[in-house]
């Protein structure tokens, strides 16, 4: 990753805990800074979120069971949805506004339009952002999206649907 | 089946057949799907992306803020020396620039030591060394005068 680096704090790595907690911070430094950044939509809030995330990697490496990737993406949705809400509200998009006719001229570029669905999940509420950014943008599945968020596959899939067509005129309506 | 409806299956990972017949029919519908079809893709190559790199201001090194600050200190102490000097400064060239007599009286004593503490060294540091100050001096005695000359 070329973006800034990420400042962890030191921890004794001569142990066996500090080398497992090493490779995992290096397997998944990358995943964690990302999905941060979508979530939060600053590259300085991700990198104070993954910090986060570490430490309590970190704090939990003999606790933790299972897919370490999974328990990864879960505390970064935990971290950045805590960030999220201590920032300033922001205007939800409105489902039922009057949908306005798009420019039959006007094609959007794909940089403008990932530039636009980043400030349309900003608008999102917090369960349609994270379900995109975890299915969408990450590539993984319903189901382990619904493990992550701890809910049911159907309500996954509820939230991306409604989340996909506020985005969708959510770009169009700026076109 | 009505548009909301239809928009949330065309969103829907498992869409079904039943939409098809609604496209038909719906421009506004079928303008969304490709909508939806181009955010999709650009959603997925978001995850390739690289992150913006985070601008830090160059931090500037201490030294010269430092050197500025003692210079500042220095003006200032300068300048604080200057104002307590001033008075000194403004009267006694003037006595100097004309030979001036000063005339104090010696016949209280206390007096007599005043007269004599009238910081002379510090004029003559001060003023041009061209002219000396005169100093008259009265006694208890009417026939006794001294006169003290300061270079």
């Amino acid at each position: 990753m070329t973006a800034g680096e990420l400042t962890l704090p030191i921890f004794p790595t001569e142990s066996a805990g500090g080398r497992v907690f090493e490779g995992l911070v290096a397997a998944h430094e990358r995943m964690v800074l990302r999905t941060a950044y979508r979530l939060l939509g600053g590259l300085e809030d991700a990198q104070d979120a993954a910090q986060e995330v570490f430490l309590r990697l970190f704090r939990n490496l003999g606790r933790m069971g299972g897919d370490p990737k999974a328990w990864l993406y879960r505390v970064t949705v935990n971290v950045c949805n805590d960030h999220h809400r201590r920032r300033m509200p922001v205007a939800e998009l409105d489902e039922h506004r009057a949908d306005p006719a798009p420019d039959p001229e006007r094609a959007v570029t794909l940089d403008e339009r990932k530039r636009l669905l980043m400030d349309g999940l900003a608008t999102l509420p917090e369960r349609e952002r994270t379900s995109v950014v975890l299915r969408d943008i990450e590539g993984l599945s319903t189901a382990e999206t619904a493990a992550i968020l701890g809910v049911e596959e159907g309500t996954v899939r509820s939230h991306i649907s409604t989340a996909r067509v506020k985005l969708a005129k959510y770009v169009r309506s700026r076109q | 089946m009505t548009c909301p409806e239809c928009e949330l299956l065309l969103a829907d990972d498992e869409a079904d057949a039943s939409v098809e017949d609604h496209l038909h029919g719906c421009a506004k519908c079928r303008a969304l799907q490709e909508e939806l079809r181009e955010n999709a893709l650009a959603l997925s190559s978001l995850r390739d992306d690289e992150l913006p790199r985070v601008r830090t201001p160059k931090r500037r090194p201490a030294i010269p803020w430092i050197a500025a600050a003692a210079a500042a200190a220095l003006l200032a102490l300068i300048a604080h020396q200057a104002s307590q000097r001033r008075p000194i400064v403004e009267t006694l060239p003037r006595q100097v620039a004309a030979p001036a007599t000063v005339t104090a009286k010696l016949a209280p004593a206390p007096a007599a030591k005043l007269a004599v503490r009238s910081k002379p060294k510090r004029a003559r540091r001060n003023a041009p060394v061209a002219e000396p100050l005169l100093v008259k001096m009265l006694t208890p005695d009417p026939d006794v005068v001294v006169y003290w000359i300061v270079d």
